[in-house]
């Protein structure tokens, strides 16, 4: 642990910031002690990012002091902050996709010439990967990598500028199981070596593994800070929420409601966008009233394969049916015509857009219906802000205004506008499948529990759910049948009463195959 | 980024603004064309001449009725051709094709007249509204190909809208050049086009690089009290169309969401496909109405010299300096028409060079596209 005669890495004091309409920080007092890893902790929109982009000097404070390292600095852009040794892995990366590794880690760096001396920073950049025991291709282009890889891109881009304080904003969110472990023993090395660590997750498990002390905010306020080994998960989550949090959902057994599938997939086949076969020969039903989950490490195919159930993505062979209608490589138009929801993997530029207000992406494909449309052509303006407002509400969204961009949400409260808009009822359209990739991801704590509730709730009412998840406990938890996918193909599909982890886990692996029975599933 | 100045211990720092306070883009576009205006007063001194002559001169323009009458007539082909870009430069479809869409909505406005000379008349009302038809059309379709190119094969449509200004002004050069078909020394119109000229003094047909001239049946009627031509009406129409459009309609709509991404659009079941076109037929069309508007109150011909002041050119500033807002649009032309305006009252009073007052005119347009840039960036000074 850290020695206490040293000043503190960080201290920020009586930290203020409002924004038109949201007071995002109230007095916030934050110190994080050189070569820990600190957790923080908080709701989503409690302000957890705002703070951080403040000591990154990307907003400014109203008011407050900062000392880092013992000293008062006045933080003004990134650049003070690089300068001072800070960065920042964002909640949402900036990388530039059609660029490699190198490019985007010595982006603005001078330290390789005017004319880039592409060799020396492909070397260090390698050099400085295996320090923290990991591995990157510095000519690989960003869109090829894994979220994982993309990560320790952003983490390069830090390291090489000599960062000693580092701040992660959900990281691990976005990681497989096995990435998020690699990433915490280089993140213990950092520690180590001195560095240190500003962590973000809203998973508790995580923080309480790997955090010295942790900070938890609650709608701007610091409510405390703690030792994570010292207190429960049920403790942890009730300081974030200021209520009992049910970590697990009753669900009743399913009722039959129809033999026929809402979603038949049969012998399908798609490219991902690296062009490689990412969806191979996968045949599934979903029947209304289930929640099918598809188990699998991210990046098996299965963001893929929804995209092409939902008409996204081109399949190269196979059929999908949905309620009835053969609707392979039809329209995403004419899928969500036939009641289905989708939440998709990327909130940003594809379930959002970022720039346009609240209001405007509250009716992004409801949009060209009655009564969100008159006459065909013109917008119903009064009932879509109406309808913003009720949805925004129904959800518990912070927000300062539907007429602000959708940039200004908190990540989490980012996706609780997607589910506010997928998930809603409107007349003369029914809900009959919801496609949920990644639903919880990046949500606190209490609105994972509220989507499972809806969820589930929705496989009550006969919905059929398609549930795409990497949270093992998640699909066990949801999931009336469970099918493993692996590589792009299905391992077998098991029911939830007879899963057995372990095999679900070798099946995910690839290390087992069970041959599904012809038989309905049932 | 940071630059020394050297010998002290300052440097400028330029930084991009994370949000841009409300009152900036106005505030900014005043200052720099103020700037631009004392600027302008160092070409003056240069060419000898007080520079308080010249802005005198700009005073005129904005204080005469007929002057600024004048100017608003000169700012009306710029209304169109940058009204026209205010969509397709909403979804990121960048149309730098204004030029040759409102040659093309020109050009064949110019049918039926040519239809008169040659002997077949239709009847007086019909002749403005048949024209302005043919324009919005031809040169909507004209705008489309670009847009399908773009949206079937990802052509790029900057350097399509571009080369096909080329295009158009070749047919114009084909159609009117001396031996060319519509060249108004042809003999299909000689009879009638003599008797014409006749009347008004001329006997013989010169048969310069241009077509027979417009008859007045043919003419955009100019409005009462104020004098200027009834284009302008129709270009505040069009600009309150294209509010309507981009703030209450699904076509707005979806236009700014394909704008934002691509990607989104798809999820949102927006068929680009179908919408650049739409798209591109409207901007074609109105900026192909600036062309017919342009021909019937100015030129009065058409000719290559149509072409001369780039209306399709300014159009993309104007439409920049809008903020690709369509009422702003009208005013920031008329801002143009009044420079525009000042240059030809200097020339003609104060005995200068065309060039000297196209400078002028230049350096605003510059000190403007720089203002943009402090919109969008903060430069700061800072001690070492
Ligand atoms: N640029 C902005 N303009 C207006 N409001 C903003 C802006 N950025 C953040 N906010 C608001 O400030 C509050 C705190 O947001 P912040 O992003 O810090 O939350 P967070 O704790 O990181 O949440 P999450 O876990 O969902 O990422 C939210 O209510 C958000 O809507
Ligand atoms: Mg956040």
């Amino acid at each position: 642990m850290a020695s206490e005669e040293k000043p503190p890495a960080v201290l920020m004091k009586g930290i203020v910031k409002q924004f038109p309409g949201v007071l995002a920080l109230d007095h916030v007092d934050f110190e994080v002690k050189a070569g820990e890893i600190h957790g923080l902790l908080g709701e989503n929109g409690a302000g957890k990012t705002t703070l951080m982009s403040i000591l990154y000097g990307v907003y400014k404070a109203d008011a407050g002091e900062i000392y880092i390292h013992g000293r008062k600095v006045n933080i003004r852009s990134p650049k003070d902050a690089i300068k001072l040794g800070i960065g920042m892995v964002p909640q949402h990366f900036k990388l530039v996709m059609a660029h490699t590794v190198v490019e985007n880690v010595i982006l603005g760096l001078k330290e390789f010439g005017m004319v880039l001396r592409m060799k020396e920073a492909e070397k260090k950049i390698v050099e400085l990967a295996s320090t923290y025991g990991f591995k990157i291709n510095p000519k690989a282009k960003i869109w090829q990598l894994s979220m994982g890889e993309r990560q320790y891109v952003e983490l390069l881009k830090a390291l090489i500028r000599k960062a000693n304080i580092l701040i992660l904003d959900e990281p691990t969110t976005v990681l497989t199981p096995q990435e998020t472990r690699e990433l915490f023993s280089t993140l213990k090395r950092m520690r180590e070596e001195g560095k240190s660590i500003i962590f973000i997750s809203h998973k508790l498990e995580e923080v309480k593994e790997l955090c010295d002390r942790v900070t938890v905010l609650r709608k701007g306020r610091v409510v405390g800070t703690v030792d994570p080994k010292k207190v429960s998960l049920a403790d942890l989550a009730k300081m974030m929420v200021g209520r009992e949090v049910l970590f697990r959902i009753k669900k009743e057994p399913r009722k039959v409601v129809s033999e026929e599938p809402i979603l038949k997939v049969k012998g399908l086949y798609a490219l991902s966008d690296k062009g490689v076969m990412a969806v191979k020969n996968v045949s599934l039903e979903v029947y209304p009233g289930e929640i099918l989950g598809i188990a699998g490490i991210a990046g098996s195919g299965q963001e893929e394969l929804a995209e092409v159930i939902t008409g996204m993505r081109k399949a190269e062979k196979g059929k999908v049916v949905i309620a009835g209608v053969d609707v392979t490589n039809t329209s995403p138009k004419k899928i969500f015509e036939l009641g289905v929801a989708y939440i998709p993997e990327s909130r940003i530029y594809v379930g959002t857009a970022p720039n346009l207000t609240i209001w405007e992406n509250m009716i992004m494909r409801h949009h060209r219906y009655p009564p969100f449309v008159k006459n065909k052509i013109v917008l119903n303006l009064p009932y879509i802000f109406e309808f913003a407002k009720k949805r925004a509400k129904e959800l518990n969204m912070m927000y300062s205004s539907i007429f602000a961009p959708a940039r200004t949400l908190s990540g989490g409260n980012l996706q609780r506008l997607i589910l506010a808009r997928e998930l809603a009822e409107t007349p003369g359209r029914k809900t009959r499948l919801i496609v949920a990739v990644y639903p919880t991801r990046g949500l606190d704590v209490g609105a994972t529990e509220y989507v499972r509730k809806v969820l589930i709730e929705q496989r009550n009412r006969g919905v059929g759910v398609l549930l795409i998840s990497e949270d093992l406990e998640e699909i066990l938890m949801l999931s009336d049948r469970i099918a493993v996918i692996h590589n792009g193909e299905i391992m077998g599909v098991v029911k939830a009463e007879e899963a057995n982890i372990e095999e679900i886990g070798l099946m995910m692996g690839g290390a087992l195959r069970k041959t599904v029975s012809e038989k309905k599933a049932q | 980024m940071a630059i020394k100045i050297p010998g002290t211990r300052y440097a400028i720092k330029v930084e991009r603004r994370l949000e841009i306070p409300r009152a900036i883009p106005a505030l900014v576009s005043i200052v720099s064309a103020i700037a631009g205006i004392l600027l302008g007063g160092i070409i003056f001194l240069a060419v000898g001449i007080n520079p308080m002559e010249a802005y005198a001169r700009i005073g005129r323009v904005v204080t005469d009725p007929e002057m600024l009458g004048n100017a608003i007539e000169v700012s009306i082909p710029i209304m169109f051709t940058s009204l026209a870009l205010i969509l397709p430069f909403r979804m990121a479809f960048y149309n730098i094709g204004g030029e040759g869409q409102f040659e093309i909505g020109a050009v064949v406005a110019m049918i039926p007249v040519i239809w008169y000379w040659a002997g077949f008349e239709l009847p007086g009302p019909l002749y403005l509204p048949l024209m302005a038809l043919l324009a919005f059309v031809a040169a909507g379709l004209w705008a489309m190909v670009p847009a399908f190119l773009r949206a079937r094969w990802k052509v790029n449509e900057i350097l399509v809208t571009l080369m096909m200004n080329f295009i158009s002004l070749q047919i114009i050069w084909y159609l009117v050049s001396p031996g060319g078909p519509w060249n108004e020394a042809n003999p299909a119109f000689r009879e009638r086009y003599l008797a014409y000229l006749k009347e008004q003094g001329v006997s013989i047909i010169p048969g310069f690089k241009g077509t027979p001239v417009i008859p007045e049946v043919a003419r955009m009627p100019t409005l009462p009290v104020i004098g200027i031509n009834a284009g302008l009406i129709l270009a505040i129409i069009i600009a309150i169309i294209l509010w309507f459009l981009s703030t209450k309609t699904i076509l707005g709509y979806e236009v700014r969401i394909v704008g934002e991404s691509e990607k989104a659009a798809q999820y949102a079941g927006i068929n680009y496909l179908k919408l650049v076109l739409l798209v591109m037929f409207i901007s074609g069309g109105i900026a192909g109405l600036g062309g017919f508007v342009n021909l019937t109150a100015d030129l009065l011909k058409l000719s290559p010299e149509i072409a001369t002041p780039g209306y399709g050119y300014t159009g993309i500033i104007s439409a920049w300096l809008s903020r690709l807002n369509p009422i702003a649009a009208l005013f920031v032309s008329v801002f143009f028409g009044i420079l525009t305006q000042s240059a030809y009252v200097m020339q003609q009073e104060l005995r200068i060079s065309h060039y000297v007052s196209v400078g002028f005119e230049g350096l605003i347009f510059i000190l403007l596209v720089i203002g943009d840039f402090f919109v969008h960036y903060r430069v700061r000074i800072i001690k070492r």
